[in-house]
């Protein structure tokens, strides 16, 4: 063996080894350190506003994805149109994760305050999932802007008209007309996300 | 810190002139180390000369094991770099073309565009075929080619993943494979070249 090669392959092993226990020093794999997570959790896109919310699904957003993190009977009683439902207890579950696990959609997770949303948003952040945002308010602060939009008051306001006008709209999508009649909307199919293979271990790797 | 160009540290144009210059040094290391050279190439194949194989396996293992040390120090941030997603079905077929065309032309994408610039005529021709080929892949993507493409797809696939180990320990093994394989290619040389002795190929003046 000539000479070289013996310092490539010596070279190549101490290399190896070097990183093998190198690795030993760095977060659980997958997982986001403390530092970049709170980057992320300052970010200002992270929220989604109620208004914002409605006119994408309006709109039919191929690119949303919005997930309800409620119970289920929470969700079957009401919910957003093509909303899928992920209990908060169940989110770790392998075939729940796939719904995370792409790049291509816009994920809107929501509850009814916001509470459990921020939880799950920590959750898959921290497993390394991105394109996630988080319904500001929950969807008690989305039935009151939309559902429950009030006419403006004090002097004429263009945009503040055409807000309502656009939640009044959006009230009979819904289909709530004059009344609060949420349960006779028929419920868009729910989209069927792009389910990758599994990235990675839940539990991460042993680095 | 890094990568440099995917978080707006450098700009397009610096990020491109920093890739001719490495460019430029590859092309100059293939030609330094006789990759322009199709006989050292095909070599691999028939047994009397592996450094081919010895190349590849140490840029592989120099390349992971260097990005992999400089996200563990936090000098690179290996989310940000790019992961191609894997189809194993049009990869499985490239690689059997890739494969002959190795055998047959001697030269890859990167060592024919090589030879080509130091006037290997083989090399030219090898150059203006791959051109070929690229126009008529590109012209009938759609009808012949779309399908095939997208079919088999893994996703973001990771061997290391799929077998629950972590990465380094993942880019050990590959290298013990590698050192077991320039072990192996070394006897293999030596056998073929007592039975059969080739000429130094750098004296033929090729």
């Amino acid at each position: 063996m000539r000479t070289t090669d013996k310092i490539v392959i010596i070279g190549l092993l101490l290399g190896s080894v070097w990183l093998f226990f190198s690795g030993k020093n760095t977060p659980e794999k997958g997982e986001i350190p403390p530092g970049k997570l709170h980057e992320l959790m300052l970010q200002k896109h992270r929220d989604i506003s109620a208004d914002e919310l409605t006119e994408r699904i309006i709109n039919g957003d191929p690119l949303l994805q919005i997930v309800d993190v409620r119970d289920t009977k929470e969700y079957e009683n009401y919910t957003l149109s093509g909303a899928i439902n992920i209990p908060l207890k169940d989110i770790l579950k392998k075939d729940n994760l796939a719904y995370f696990d792409q790049d291509v959609l816009n994920t809107v997770i929501f509850s009814n305050g916001t509470s459990d949303a921020q939880i799950a948003w920590n959750i898959l952040t921290r497993l390394g999932y991105k394109n996630l945002t988080i319904l500001k308010g929950g969807l008690n602060n989305w039935f009151e802007t939309i559902i429950l939009a009030k006419p403006p008051t004090g002097p004429y306001d263009k945009e503040a008209d055409e807000l309502y006008q656009f939640r009044k709209g959006a009230r009979v999508y819904f289909g709530v007309g004059g009344g609060i009649e949420e349960e006779s909307a028929p419920k868009p199919k729910v989209r069927i996300p792009i389910i990758k293979h599994k990235k990675k271990e839940v539990e991460g790797g042993c680095s | 810190m890094g990568p440099l160009y995917p978080q707006g540290l450098i700009s397009e144009p610096l990020n491109l002139l920093i890739a001719l210059f490495i460019g430029i040094g590859f092309g100059i290391g293939l030609e330094a180390g006789g990759f322009t050279n199709t006989r050292k190439l095909a070599g691999v194949f028939y047994g009397y000369d592996f450094v081919v194989l010895k190349v590849f396996f140490t840029a592989a293992l120099t390349g992971a094991i260097g990005l992999f040390l400089l996200d563990n120090y936090g000098l690179m941030d290996i989310e940000l770099t790019f992961y191609p997603k894997t189809f194993w079905i049009p990869t499985t077929i490239a690689g059997i073309i890739m494969g002959l065309g190795f055998i047959i032309g001697g030269f890859c994408p990167g060592t024919s565009v090589c030879a080509a610039f130091t006037g290997k005529i083989d090399g030219i021709y090898f150059v203006i075929g791959a051109f070929i080929g690229i126009l008529g892949y590109g012209f009938t993507y759609e009808p012949l080619f779309e399908k095939l493409r997208n079919s088999g797809g893994l996703g973001k696939a990771n061997i290391a993943a799929e077998l629950g180990i972590s990465d380094e320990l993942f880019i050990f093994i590959v290298t013990v494979f590698a050192v077991v394989a320039f072990i192996v290619a070394n006897k293999i040389q030596q056998k073929v070249n007592s039975k059969n002795p080739v000429e130094n190929i750098e004296e033929l003046g090729l």
